[in-house]
């Protein structure tokens, strides 16, 4: 009896423990969702490539807005250090609807290794940025390798119960690196395909390859860009590829060249005002409890 | 009057315990405790501090230590309930056959070994938990017991244990098994089932009654309910509709005020399916020391809604004598808290609770009237304690028959 007595006490005290830490750990996690659930914007989240900087989309905000003067739009830039701090400079506006971020990394190498950390550290960024903003739905676009930063953050870290990513837009982003044939693939695409099943499949994905000589940009195989389709293919909601071609279908001239603008206005901008958070929370839960199987 | 009718039920209890199948049952049971226990234990475990969202690194704030990854984990979770249904089973033909008058088991208990893995196997995982249904199992090991034993009588005991006969035997019973196997096995049966739980009918009076009666007689068969009744149903679409208007303006109607949240979880499955916390509190203060150590063991695991250790101790799956508190407890704790909210005496629990939080307390978190939906969670455990007694000290008579 004596045992018993104390499995009991052990039994109450342990109840009371968890009450009251449970009582503030809730306190804090309501507000957090409520500002969430209540949140107005949608940013839309670029990413630059290997080698560049947050300023590296300032042309492309300068073409939107000249092709919507009436929306002003602030940028907010977000670099990920090497030890993990983050710093901002730039405002967010909160009153526009899509307002645009960039996050960029302090090592900008490429390589495989480095897009393994750079997804970590845009896992850091994203967690920062919705504790500091309260949004939940956002689209993103990646330039080249932030493309593949976004695509393994998606697969490995990112939790459809905290966000909803609507878009996802990825311009020249070389899902086989430099192999311009299919039958060799990197460790990197075969990593990518096997951990596809952990893709939102809600997600819609535009994959824009650029061709200057009908085999490459410049700097990435078509090829390579083109084994995207072996990553997103039936593991979203839908998958579209789309070539633009010309003089300015260089890879480093893709996020000014005017096709891509208009791609991104289109795809990217005009439907990210679509839908209800509500209904997002929804299907978020959803998935969330299906991707813990 | 009730006095009565219990002697009644404690006697054919004890005839129907006494039954050849049911003796040996129990007998595997005994055997596969340790093996639960252990596997109980790590689950607990795994649950509080080592998974991903662990209840005590979330709510005391610090890092998950992630000592072993989450897929890791998965696997050790995994095969302890893997040991535990091989260990049944093995345990079950060998008891079954030994009361039968088989000496040499051997053959039946490979045949049995090889289909129960097969079973599992072909299984789907439902939310990340392997899917074994122990009343399929040990159905199956009883068939092939069975038909060994009648293959042995038929022929005298003169076929030797590896003999051509038996060989054939293994060959055709496993075939007709493995057949039997595959119709069960289809996820339709086995879940997930959010979409089914979300249906309105889930949101009002019967349906709700509906699964706290058939939840407790389901688990009493030894058949698995499903992971949307035995969590705490997050992703079921009243529940998130109820989150959705809260978020929106503190002072909004709530949708689905009555659900399978806010009313079987919540209220009805305190320490289990069928509310067995009670059930393990009045063991531990039991004469008998047999009893009292099985409470002792199971209380902690119960707090944490954990019953299985009951399930196979007391043991109350196919027992007649706890199938009426089991249903009864679960029924009459939703229908209190069904008829709480229904009166607005309390409000709804609606809000995400950290997960694995025991169920005493769920109500105290989740809802917006905190201290009354307490206290009310104490009067239905209360409710449970007086309903679970009088079976308890039934079952010590029936202890102390057996001693003498």
């Amino acid at each position: 009896m004596k045992r018993s007595r104390l499995i009991l006490l052990i039994g109450v005290i342990l109840l009371i423990v968890i009450s009251s830490f449970s009582w503030t750990w809730m306190s804090r996690q309501h507000n957090n969702d409520r500002a969430i659930q209540n949140a107005r914007i949608q940013p839309v989240i670029f990413i630059p490539g290997s080698g560049a900087t947050v300023n590296r989309f300032d042309d492309l905000f300068t073409a939107l807005e000249k092709d919507n003067p009436r929306q002003k739009t602030s940028v907010l830039k977000v670099k990920v250090n090497k030890d993990n701090s983050i710093s901002y400079t730039g405002t967010l506006n909160k009153t526009a609807r899509n307002p645009y971020i960039v996050i960029g990394f302090q090592d900008n190498s490429d390589s495989y290794a480095n897009i393994k950390r750079q997804a970590k550290w845009l896992s850091l960024a994203m967690n920062d940025l919705q504790r500091k903003y309260h949004f939940r739905d956002f689209s993103a676009v990646g330039h080249s390798n932030g493309g593949l930063d976004w695509t393994d953050y998606l697969e490995n870290y990112y939790s459809s119960y905290h966000f909803h990513m609507r878009t996802l837009m990825t311009l020249g982003t070389p899902y086989n690196f430099s192999e311009s044939s299919v039958t060799r693939q990197t460790n990197m695409l075969t990593d990518l395909i096997d951990n596809a099943d952990n893709l939102p499949s809600d997600l819609t994905v535009y994959s824009v390859a650029g061709s200057e000589d009908y085999t490459d940009d410049g700097t990435v195989p078509v090829q390579s860009v083109l084994s995207g389709k072996y990553i997103f293919q039936k593991n979203v909601k839908s998958y579209t590829q789309i070539t633009v071609s010309g003089n300015n279908a260089a890879h480093s001239s893709l996020p000014e060249n005017p096709e891509v603008v208009q791609l991104i206005e289109e795809y990217v901008l005009k439907t990210g005002n679509n839908g209800t958070n509500g209904t997002n929370r929804r299907q978020g839960l959803r998935q969330a409890s299906r991707a813990d199987n | 009057m009730f006095q009565s009718w219990l002697n009644k039920l404690t006697r054919w209890d004890e005839k129907f315990i006494n039954l050849l199948i049911i003796e040996a049952l129990y007998q595997a049971f005994r055997v596969t405790m340790p093996i639960l226990i252990l596997s109980v234990y790590w689950h607990l475990f795994v649950q509080l501090f080592l998974i991903p969202n662990s209840l005590f690194p979330t709510i005391l704030g610090y890092a998950n230590p992630r000592i072993l990854s989450p897929q890791i984990l998965q696997a050790t979770n995994s095969l302890a309930d893997f040991a535990v249904a091989l260990i049944l089973v093995i345990a079950f033909t060998r008891a079954y056959l030994s009361l039968r008058g088989v000496e040499d088991d051997l053959l039946p208990i490979l045949v049995n070994f090889s289909l129960t893995v097969l079973n599992i196997g072909a299984g789907n995982q439902v939310q990340n938990q392997l899917y074994i249904q122990y009343a399929v199992i040990l159905l199956i090991a009883l068939v092939v017991s069975e038909s060994y034993y009648w293959l042995d009588r038929i022929t005298s005991y003169r076929i030797p244990p590896f003999g051509l006969t038996h060989i054939i035997w293994a060959v055709l019973v496993g075939l007709a098994m493995v057949y039997i196997q595959n119709l069960y096995n289809s996820s339709w049966l086995q879940g997930p089932f959010a979409d089914f739980f979300s249906d309105s009918i889930f949101t009002h009076f019967w349906g709700l009654m509906g699964v706290a009666l058939l939840a407790p007689l389901s688990a009493w068969l030894g058949w698995k309910i499903p992971i949307e009744l035995t969590q705490i149903p997050m992703d079921l679409n009243p529940v998130t509709s109820n989150i959705d208007a809260v978020y929106q303006s503190v002072n909004a109607t709530i949708p689905y005020p009555e659900n399978l949240y806010s009313v079987f979880a919540t209220f009805g499955f305190l320490g289990g399916v069928g509310s067995t916390l009670a059930l393990s509190f009045w063991l531990l203060f039991t004469k008998h020391k047999t009893g009292r150590r099985l409470g002792q063991l199971a209380f902690i695991p119960s707090l944490f809604d954990n019953n299985q250790l009951l399930m196979f101790g007391v043991p109350v799956y196919l027992r007649p004598l706890m199938l009426v508190p089991l249903v009864l407890a679960s029924v009459s704790s939703s229908l209190v808290g069904f008829i709480a909210i229904k009166l607005k005496l309390v409000d709804p629990a609606i809000f995400t609770v950290p997960t694995g939080t025991p169920r005493l307390i769920t109500g105290l978190l989740a809802s917006q009237s905190h201290w009354t939906s307490l206290l009310l969670i104490l009067v239905i455990f209360a409710l449970t304690l007086a309903i679970y007694r009088p079976f308890v000290l039934a079952l010590g008579k029936e202890v102390t028959h057996e001693a003498q």
